[in-house]
């Protein structure tokens, strides 16, 4: 379980909003109900509420590996329609129906690990067309520091090989100074997207009609600070034959999407519920408007660049 | 007046090649050869899978070495352009290399027949023809012509009665190290071994194969099924018609066995790989925790089977001497995926059924216990089917808490030495933590 309260940090929620809004597009691909959406629902499932309710999924599986707390989490289960598997997703995502076309967001708050690159690894070798897979991981520099009995200096390159594995490391990543600040998150960025495409590669060998090998094309890369930065990438696994299908998905059109190395950030302003209103107004007004509110300029584009997706809740006492 | 320049004579002695054929073939490799041949033969006769009208006969001591069989002879024709010949011909349309299913490389039998020893004759009687052949291959060696030649049993058109076809071969003047093998008995009883495991499904359908005086049984693949477990399986086809090849992949549980956990391998039948427990399979590498340690039994009831099936030899994933796979082949790869995509889903259950040993409570123990062993082959329905267990209801685990705490780098290595020296696995601070705390409710917890 999780540590935090999702609903309350913005950029998560603005992510998960877009991620939604990208979803909507899959069913060029096939109705909702034929997708199936896998995640981790923690005990708050706010990415499995807005998904079903926005898009429609009908068959939605949660993982969580803490068993012990099994009563609390079904307590919690806002929709009967969420099949809860109490284990890890090591575990669990081997023994899940794979010719489902899937939805799957691997949303660790770990480092990018060996165990993350092996969920990536088994589900890659296994998606059906049309299926997403997007992972959000720790990409904060100091979480990767290796622990004293393994360097006593605590190097984060040491740190990022024993949590990876030394054949993953990209050859760029040299000296210390290649982890730091969004250099990280890039760095776990190369490692996915190669993870992805090597097993995808291996699985093409098995597959002598050139329109049924697979291939995965990126449409996410996003970088946003919640305490630590944090990393989401991510994008769709498909067919040959069917990429004229993903031509229609137009996935190019959203701004946030990202089909290489350059990041999407997420940096929303901190606002009061005034100042949010304020700007609603005038989003699509001419830039002097906006100069009446006293908020900074960069602020100011920040909100009218998110404002979409900007989360309208409030924390209240009861 | 010009000279003519003189030419390099580059042409290889016939020694020189029969040195480097024989260089890499083991005795007991060079005597499965002629066994294949052998099966090729019962194969393109067989009706489906029955083999129980056919025999090889396999007889040695210290000055000669035979093998005899019913199964169909060698076509003169086959014999005059392909069997003897060497090397394989590609431009050759009438090459019949493709229609044999094991045999595929085309240098087996002479290399076999060189390894053996000095003489050897064949005699060969199949359904339209039949021939006869003695070589010295001393003698052959001298010649200047690449050829063998029939003696006085060849005849090109014949008809004979199918259960009068088959081949017999005889070799004397063994070399010297070939002669002494043939008297020891465990390199009678490694042959033995090693030909009831690479044929084990010919002999399981009837083959009837003897060394010597020796009778050998196949070995059955087998799985625990019951209501409560249901094996893996599912059915890769790559490519089409003459191109195709088939992978049926199975993996379970069966008896538990350090030696005979793994991943068994098949290639048209034949056994190229047997209980792997490396990366070759998928264990270690991608797997993660399924990598085994030495002597650790977690995984001792593991069995994964994957038959690879195609009319095209070629395509098999194996090696050239057909008793490993080609680890870079692509087909190979590609099902290796699915193998750990089997491997993973039995993880779990492999680990709960681990943990049951220190636990009063078995409940997958029992339901072991309550299942019956069944041969792969009657287990699928066709249909792709995940590994499949009835989960124990999980109890309420305790609650668990952290407590970390610093001390001096000396102590805690000194603590590590001490535990060590007691036995204990205690190469991390973690451990020396954990260690220290049970020792100490060990000693003071009187509840």
């Amino acid at each position: 379980m999780e540590d935090f309260d999702y609903r309350l940090r913005p950029a998560k929620s603005i992510e998960r909003k877009m991620l939604a809004e990208s979803f909507s597009r899959l069913f060029i691909f096939g109705k909702p109900s034929s997708y199936q959406y896998v995640g981790f629902g923690a005990i708050w499932f706010n990415d499995f509420i807005l998904f079903h309710k926005a898009l429609g999924f009908e068959k939605m599986i949660s993982m969580e590996k803490n068993k012990h707390l099994q009563k609390r989490f079904e307590f919690n289960c806002p929709l009967n329609c969420i099949d809860l598997k109490f284990d890890h997703s090591n575990i669990v995502l081997p023994t899940l129906k794979w010719t489902t076309k899937t939805v799957l967001w691997l949303d660790y708050v770990c480092v990018l690990n060996e165990e993350v690159l092996r969920d990536i690894s088994l589900v890659s070798s296994q998606m059906s067309s049309g299926s997403m897979l997007i992972i959000s991981v720790n990409a904060e520099p100091r979480n990767y520091r290796a622990k004293e009995e393994d360097d006593p200096q605590k190097k984060m390159i040491s740190g990022l090989k024993i949590s990876v594995g030394e054949n993953k490391v990209p050859n760029y990543v040299k000296k210390e100074a290649d982890m730091n600040g969004w250099n990280t998150a890039e760095i776990c960025r190369d490692i996915f997207t190669n993870e992805i495409e090597e097993t995808l590669k291996i699985r093409n060998g098995g597959i002598v009609d050139s329109t049924d090998k697979f291939s995965y094309q990126q449409l996410f890369n996003f970088n946003y600070n919640d305490g630590a930065k944090m990393a989401t990438f991510g994008g769709i696994i498909s067919q040959e034959k069917d990429s004229t299908l993903i031509e229609k998905c137009a996935f190019d059109h959203f701004d946030f999407y990202r089909r290489g190395k350059e990041p999407y950030y997420i940096n929303p302003p901190l606002l009061t519920f005034r100042e949010i209103h304020a700007l609603e107004k005038i989003v699509h007004s001419d830039k002097k408007e906006a100069k009446k509110i006293p908020i900074d300029t960069a602020q100011i584009d920040e909100f009218i660049k998110l404002h979409r997706y900007f989360p309208t809740f409030a924390l209240t006492e009861i | 007046m010009p000279t003519e320049t003189p030419k390099i004579d580059a042409s290889p002695t016939k020694d020189f090649f029969v040195a480097v054929l024989v260089r890499d073939i083991s005795l007991d490799d060079a005597i499965a050869e002629l066994i294949d041949n052998s099966i090729d033969g019962a194969k393109k006769l067989a009706v489906g899978d029955d083999f129980s009208d056919f025999y090889i006969s396999v007889k040695f001591d210290k000055t000669s070495f035979s093998i005899g069989d019913n199964c169909g002879g060698i076509p003169v024709i086959i014999a005059k352009d392909y069997a003897f010949r060497f090397g394989r011909d590609s431009k050759n349309p009438d090459d019949y290399s493709a229609d044999l299913p094991i045999g595929q490389f085309g240098v087996g039998m002479k290399r076999s027949l060189f390894r053996l020893g000095d003489n050897f004759s064949v005699d060969s009687v199949s359904l339209g023809s039949s021939f006869g052949m003695e070589v010295d291959v001393n003698k052959w060696k001298a010649e200047k012509e690449w050829k063998f030649e029939f003696n006085n049993k060849y005849e090109p058109n014949q008809n004979n009665l199918i259960e009068n076809c088959g081949t017999k071969i005889k070799v004397t003047n063994l070399h010297t190290n070939v002669s002494e093998n043939f008297q020891s008995n465990s390199f009678i009883n490694g042959l033995k071994i090693k030909i009831e495991d690479v044929h084990s499904e010919a002999l399981i359908n009837g083959l009837k194969i003897k060394i010597n005086t020796i009778e050998l049984d196949g070995h059955k693949d087998e799985l625990l099924t019951s209501k409560d477990i249901k094996p893996f399986f599912k059915k890769i086809t790559i490519g089409k018609n003459a191109n195709k090849v088939e992978a049926k992949i199975y993996a379970g549980i069966s008896t538990k066995s350090k030696e005979n956990f793994g991943w068994y391998i098949y290639c048209n039948g034949r056994q190229v790989v047997k209980a792997d427990k490396f990366p070759l399979t998928g264990w270690g590498s991608a797997t993660g925790e399924v990598s085994v340690p030495k002597g650790h039994t977690q995984f001792d009831r593991f069995r994964g089977y994957v038959y690879f099936e195609s009319s095209n030899a070629f395509l098999l994933p194996w090696n050239t001497k057909k008793d490993g796979i080609n680890e870079n082949s692509e087909i190979y790869q590609a099902v290796r995926l699915e193998m750990i995509l089997a491997l993973r889903q039995l993880i779990d259950f492999l680990n709960q059924l681990a943990k049951e040993s220190d636990t009063e409570d078995k409940p997958i123990t029992e339901m072991i216990g309550n299942a019956t062993s069944a041969n792969v082959s009657d287990l699928s329905s066709g249909k792709n089917t995940s590994f499949k267990f009835k989960a124990p209801k999980p109890k309420a685990t305790e609650p668990m808490q952290t407590i970390t705490y610093r001390k001096p780098k000396k102590e805690i290595d000194k603590a590590k030495k001490i535990l060590k020296e007691s036995g204990e696995d205690s190469k991390s601070n973690e451990s020396v933590g954990r260690l220290t705390f049970e020792y100490f409710m060990d000693l003071e917890d009187e509840s």
